[in-house]
């Protein structure tokens, strides 16, 4: 019993993390056009060799990419030469992302599953 | 084969390793997009196995206390690292060899479970009580 009790929480870890991931894939498309929005991301990290092996999330990274540069006169924040800073934000990779972070989510969901209906098939043995 | 009933050692010994490969998955799945990250497996099943010291004794304070067996020690498994090319960030996890893997567990596991319901269905039969 004790190693599914370990595969639950490891697969909750994972499970986890990737929403984590994908919660800030969506603070970044919600702010792909906010001025001066650098791009977030969190590290993943491996749990020390000694613990059970979950996976841990780090700090949220700012992206240090140029800020792209955006020709609008007429905008309160344009400067001189009628540029302001936007955002560094691609699109294309946020949905990349959140479609990686969603296959993984749902492999730990199966594995989660999956340890459940193996420890119910232990359990039954019980309860005949 | 009253001496000893090896089909239940063997059965839950067999059910053990499928429970310690599913939580060996499950990290594995778990680090799919962990940086660096190496899949590891477990060594497949075998009849011999290791056996390890025990680490907790059963401790015999009264006289009427059992004593432990002789095979109470549990067998442990060696892992290893899982073949496989690395993504560019270092991580050799394959989720599609995961799932693979996971699925052959599921199936040793229900197996194991199986040996051992068919060896107590053996034992009440010979008692006498069917079913």
């Amino acid at each position: 019993m004790g190693d599914f009790l370990d595969s639950f929480s490891i697969a909750a870890s994972g499970m986890r993390a990737q929403a984590k991931r994908l919660r800030h894939v969506a603070e970044n498309i919600a702010n792909a056009d906010t001025p001066g929005y650098r791009r977030k991301s969190i590290p993943f990290h491996a749990a020390a060799a000694d613990s059970r092996g979950e996976v841990r999330t780090g700090r949220v990274q700012l992206d240090p990419a140029e800020l792209s540069l955006i020709h609008d006169p007429t905008h309160p924040m344009a400067d001189g030469t009628g540029h302001y800073q936007g955002s560094n934000v691609n699109s294309i990779l946020e949905i990349a992302d959140s479609r990686e972070a969603q296959r993984s989510y749902e492999a730990n969901l199966k594995m989660f599953d999956q340890t459940r209906k193996m420890s119910g098939a232990l359990l039954d043995l019980l309860r005949r | 084969m009253f001496n000893g009933l090896d089909l239940f050692n063997l059965a839950s010994n067999k059910a053990s390793h499928a429970g310690m490969q599913q939580a060996m998955i499950a990290r594995n799945v778990a680090n799919a997009d962990t940086p660096g990250y190496k899949a590891a497996a477990l060594e497949p099943f075998s009849i011999q196995g290791r056996s390890t010291p025990a680490r907790l004794a059963m401790a015999q304070s009264r006289p009427g206390h059992q004593a432990a067996p002789a095979d109470f020690n549990r067998t442990a498994f060696r892992t290893e690292a899982r073949d496989g090319d690395a993504a560019p960030n270092g991580n050799t996890v394959s989720l599609e060899t995961e799932m693979l893997e996971a699925a052959r567990v599921k199936q040793d596991h229900d197996l194991a479970l199986a040996a051992y319901r068919g060896g107590m269905t053996l034992l009440r039969t010979v008692l006498g009580r069917a079913g």
